[in-house]
C-alpha cells in the first residue's frame, strides 16, 4: 500500500487545471483519462508468479485501495502479443469482505463514448451522417439552449466537445451531494435534453466536455437510423466484436449482470459510502451507461486502432485530436483522448467516471492495451492523490517492456 | 388446414377448477365441445353442435375479415374457454395458437390509465390538476396549453390535443420512437377542440403524455411501473411491455396480417417496433390474460372501487362518425363501455393496430371476452362488433 510514485509537477498541475475546466467530468460523467506523463518509479514487466519478483502493477494496484482511497480496484492488461493479465485489489463488498472478482463487469461511464462516436463514424462511412453537417440537419427544433446556434454545430463538434453546449450533468449534479437523489431516477433521453436547453451555452469552437455532445449524438443517429441506439451499439460494436461481458442496460435495469465487484459513492451527508452498485442509468445514456469489463474495453480499444470498427479515414478522423487545454499535452479526437506516455508515445483511450466506478485505460499504437478501474469515483476517497495514481498505473502498464 | 383443425375451440381452465385429469381427458380423446358441455366425458365421441361463439368467429373468417380470430371468455365462476378460428398462416395453413400471444394495441391504455390512476390513490397525482404542475413547459401549442388540460381531460379524451402523424407500418413497423417525437409531431399540429373538456376525441398523444406524467411522477420507466403495480400484483404472466427495440413477440403467438390492396393476399405484420404506440399502445398479452386483468379491476384488485366507479365516469360518442349515429360508445378513463345487444353497458376497451384488431369488455355480472382477429380491419369492424357482443351476451 506504500508504493512511492514519483509524480513530476508540471504535469500534474496541468492535469488539476483540466479537471477544473471539467467539473461535470470530475463530479459525474465526465471520464476524463487524462493524466501527464508519469515516471515509473519501477519500470519493467516483473512476473507476480508465487517466488518471482512482485509486479509493478500488482503493486500499484494495491496502493489504489483502503480506507481513505477506493474500496477495490481490478485491471487488465495486455501485451503486444495478446496475452492478458488481470490484476486485482481491495474488497469487492465492504460488508462481506468478498475480493474483486477478477475482470469483473463494471459502469464503464463515460468511456461508452468511444462507442457512441464508432457508431456515428460508421454512418459517417455510410453516408448517411456528414459530420460537418449541422445538428439542425438531424434533430431540427430540438436542441434551443440560450446562446447556442444548432445551425452552426457540426456532428463533428459534438464528437470533439468543441460545441459549446451546456452538459446537462452540471444541472443535476453540482455537488456531491446532489448524486444520491438521482440513484434510482429514470430519465429519457429527451429529459436530459430539456435540462440542456434550460441552460446557457457557451461558444462554439473551444474545447469543453459536455455529455450534451454525446446525447446528441445518440439522438442523431436514431434518427437516421430509425433503431434505437442501444440496439446500433450491441449489433455495430457489442456484437460485432464479440465483446461477451458488454452490454447496454434495459431501460429501467438498475443490477449488474453477471460478476462484478460492488460501487461505492460517499454519501456527504454522513460521510459513510453508499453501496451505489444498484443505480439506474439511463442519465448517462449514449454519453455513458455501458457496462463492460477490463479485458473487453482492452479489445475494444485495440479492435478500434487495428482498424476492425471504422474503415482508415474514419479512424483518422477519430484521431484528430485538438489541444483541451493550452497548458496540457493531453488531446482529444472524436471520442477520444491521446494521453502522452513517461515512454514516449500516446496512450488513445476514454476514462469513465459514473457513481460506484472510475476507470482509466489506454492502448498504443504498438499493440499494447491497459484498462483500470476502482470502486469509487474521485471524489468519494480522502486521499486525493489516488487520481494520479490510477494514470499512472495505465502509464506503468502500457510503457512496461 | 382441415375445417375441422380451424374451428376446432380449444379450451383450458380457469382458476384451477377442474383438475389435470379433466384436462388430460380431454386432451386424449380430442374432446370437441364447448361451453359447459365439457364435463361431459360421453359427449367426447359426437361431434357436438357448434356453440354460438365458435359458429360467429367462423363466419368472421369465412367472410374474409382476417386469417385468423381468438376468443377467450371467461364467465362469471372464473370458467375459461378459448377459441380460435382460420389459419394462422395462410401459405402453411398451420393452426392458429389457442390462446396466443397477440399485440393489444390500444388496450394498453388501460393499463396506462390504472397506473395513472394508482398514483391518484395514493395521493401522488390529482385528476383535476393541470397537466402543466406535472410536466412544466411539455406541452404548447397551437389552441392548446398544459395549464388548461388536466389528467382527466387526458385519461378522457377530452383535452383537445391533436393526433401524432402515424406513417404505414412499413415505415413506422421498422422505426424506433422516443415517446417524444410523438409529441413533436403531435404539437406541430394545431389543437382539436377550442377547449378542454368537450367532446370525446379519441386522440392517442393523450395518452403518451400519460405515459410520461407516471414517469415523472414516480422517477420510473413506465413500462416497470405497469409491471410492478399491475402485472405482477394480477399475476398477469402472460401480458408484457416488449422492452426497447423488440419487434419480436412471445410464442405462441398468433401473426397478424394487413391485406394488400394490389395483390388480395395477406402480409405478414407481425413483427414490428411498437414503440409509435408506447403508453398508448405498445404491450403484447393473451385473450384469457386481458380478461384476467379485467376481472382484477373490477374485482378491486388494481384500484378502490370508488376510483373504478370514476374511471367509468364516462362521456357518450360516436367511434364511426356521423356516419354511423347508431354505433354509440362511452370512454370513461382510459375504458370504453359497450352497449349489449342483451341489456346493460360492459367494460374494457379495444385495439386496432397493423396486424390485430382486438375487442375486450366485462359484464356487470362478471364476464369477460376478448376477441381477436389476426387482421387490421375497417371494413370488417361491424362484423367483429357483432361477434364480440354476442360473445358477451351468450352468458345470459
Amino acid at each position: 500500500m506504500s508504493t512511492s510514485v514519483s509524480v513530476p509537477n508540471r504535469p500534474t498541475r496541468s492535469r488539476r487545471r483540466i479537471v477544473t475546466i471539467a467539473t461535470a467530468a470530475a463530479i459525474a460523467a465526465g471520464g476524463l483519462a487524462a493524466a501527464g506523463p508519469v515516471t515509473a518509479a519501477q519500470a519493467g514487466p516483473r512476473p507476480d508468479a508465487i517466488g518471482q519478483r512482485p509486479d509493478v502493477i500488482a503493486q500499484r494496484i494495491d496502493a489504489l485501495v483502503g480506507p481513505d482511497r477506493h474500496p477495490g480496484a481490478l485491471a487488465a492488461v495486455r501485451d503486444q502479443r495478446g496475452r492478458t493479465r488481470h490484476y486485482t485489489a481491495g474488497v469487492g463488498d465492504l460488508r462481506t469482505g468478498a475480493k474483486v472478482p477478477r475482470n469483473g463487469k463494471v459502469r464503464i461511464g463515460s468511456a461508452s463514448k468511444m462507442f457512441a462516436s464508432v457508431v456515428i463514424l460508421q454512418l459517417v462511412d455510410e453516408g448517411t451522417v456528414d459530420l460537418e453537417a449541422s445538428v439542425e440537419t438531424y434533430l431540427p427544433g430540438l436542441v434551443r439552449s440560450p446562446g447556442v446556434d444548432p445551425d452552426a454545430i457540426t456532428v463533428r463538434q459534438l464528437l470533439q466537445h468543441t460545441s459549446g453546449l451546456p452538459d446537462y450533468t452540471d444541472s443535476m449534479f453540482q455537488e456531491m451531494i446532489d448524486i444520491p437523489p438521482y440513484q434510482h431516477i429514470y430519465l429519457e433521453p429527451r429529459d436530459l435534453l430539456d435540462l440542456a436547453n434550460a441552460m446557457e451555452g457557451g461558444p462554439a469552437g473551444t474545447w469543453s466536455y459536455s455529455n450534451t455532445n454525446y446525447l446528441l449524438a445518440g439522438l442523431i443517429a436514431q434518427r437516421v437510423t430509425g433503431r434505437p441506439f442501444n440496439e446500433l451499439v450491441t449489433t455495430r460494436v457489442i456484437e460485432r466484436l464479440g465483446l461477451r461481458d458488454t452490454y447496454a442496460p434495459g431501460v429501467g435495469e438498475e443490477g449488474i449482470r453477471g460478476r462484478h465487484p460492488k460501487g461505492y459513492q460517499l454519501d456527504d451527508a454522513t460521510g459513510n459510502l453508499l453501496d451505489f452498485t444498484r443505480m439506474d442509468p439511463s442519465w448517462g445514456w449514449a454519453a455513458g451507461q455501458l457496462i463492460s469489463t477490463p479485458a473487453d474495453l482492452n479489445t475494444f480499444l485495440r479492435a478500434l486502432l487495428d482498424g476492425k470498427l471504422l474503415k482508415p479515414a474514419q479512424l483518422a478522423e477519430m484521431r484528430t485530436t485538438v489541444a483541451v487545454h493550452p497548458q496540457s499535452d493531453v488531446r482529444y479526437g472524436l471520442g477520444l483522448f491521446s494521453t502522452p506516455l513517461s515512454c514516449g508515445g500516446v496512450a488513445w483511450g476514454h476514462g469513465g467516471d459514473i457513481p460506484g466506478y472510475s476507470t482509466a485505460n489506454g492502448a498504443t499504437d504498438d499493440g499494447r492495451a491497459a484498462t483500470l478501474t476502482v470502486t469509487s469515483m474521485t471524489g468519494s476517497v480522502t486521499d486525493k492523490s489516488v487520481a494520479a495514481e490510477r494514470a499512472a498505473l495505465v502509464d506503468a502498464a502500457l510503457c512496461a517492456g | 388446414m382441415s375445417p375441422q383443425h380451424a374451428t376446432t375451440p380449444r379450451k383450458r381452465f380457469g382458476l384451477g377448477r377442474r383438475s389435470a385429469a379433466a384436462l388430460a381427458l380431454v386432451a386424449l380423446v380430442g374432446f370437441a365441445g364447448i361451453g359447459i358441455q365439457y364435463a361431459d366425458a360421453a359427449q367426447a365421441h359426437h361431434r357436438p353442435k357448434k356453440d354460438s361463439i365458435q359458429t360467429s368467429i367462423d363466419a368472421l373468417v369465412e367472410a374474409g375479415v382476417a386469417p385468423g380470430a381468438l376468443v377467450s371468455v371467461r364467465d362469471s365462476r372464473g370458467r375459461v374457454t378459448n377459441y380460435t378460428a382460420g389459419v394462422n398462416d395462410p401459405r402453411t395453413r398451420a393452426k392458429v395458437p389457442t390462446d396466443g400471444y397477440v399485440r393489444i394495441a390500444s388496450n394498453t391504455k388501460m393499463f396506462t390509465s390504472v397506473a395513472v390512476l394508482q398514483l391518484v390513490e395514493e395521493g401522488k397525482v390529482k385528476l383535476d390538476e393541470p397537466v402543466e404542475t406535472y410536466l412544466p413547459g411539455l406541452v404548447r401549442g397551437e389552441g392548446f396549453d398544459g395549464h388548461t388540460i388536466t389528467v382527466r381531460h387526458l385519461l378522457s379524451m377530452t383535452s383537445g390535443l391533436p393526433e401524432y402523424e402515424l406513417p404505414d407500418v412499413s415505415v413506422w413497423g421498422e422505426r424506433y420512437y422516443e415517446p417524444r417525437d410523438m409529441l413533436d409531431s403531435a404539437f406541430s399540429q394545431p389543437a382539436h377542440a377550442p377547449a378542454p373538456g368537450g367532446e370525446v376525441q379519441y386522440r392517442n398523444a393523450n395518452y403518451i403524455v400519460a405515459g410520461l406524467l407516471v414517469q415523472k411522477v414516480t422517477g420510473r420507466p413506465l413500462a416497470e411501473v405497469i409491471t410492478n403495480k399491475i402485472l405482477k400484483p394480477a399475476r398477469l404472466h402472460e401480458t408484457y411491455w416488449p422492452s426497447v427495440g423488440d419487434k419480436t413477440i412471445r410464442r405462441p403467438h398468433a401473426k397478424g396480417y394487413l391485406p394488400d390492396p394490389q395483390t388480395e393476399k395477406w402480409v405478414d405484420t407481425t413483427q414490428v417496433d411498437p414503440s409509435i404506440s408506447w403508453a398508448a399502445g405498445q404491450m403484447i398479452s393473451t385473450p384469457s390474460d386481458l380478461n384476467k386483468f379485467l376481472v382484477a379491476l373490477q374485482h378491486g384488485k388494481l384500484i378502490k372501487p370508488a376510483t373504478l366507479a370514476e374511471m367509468r365516469d364516462s362521456k357518450a360518442f360516436l367511434p364511426g362518425g356521423e356516419a354511423f349515429p347508431d354505433l354509440v360508445w362511452h370512454y370513461g378513463l382510459g375504458t370504453n363501455g359497450y352497449e349489449l345487444s342483451c341489456g346493460g353497458i360492459a367494460w374494457g376497451h379495444g385495439g386496432d393496430i397493423d396486424g390485430y384488431s382486438s375487442r375486450t369488455a366485462i359484464t356487470a355480472d362478471g364476464r369477460a371476452v376478448t376477441l381477436v382477429v389476426t387482421a387490421a380491419t375497417n371494413d370488417g369492424v361491424f362484423k367483429v362488433l357483432d361477434a364480440f357482443d354476442a360473445a358477451l351476451c351468450a352468458g345470459k
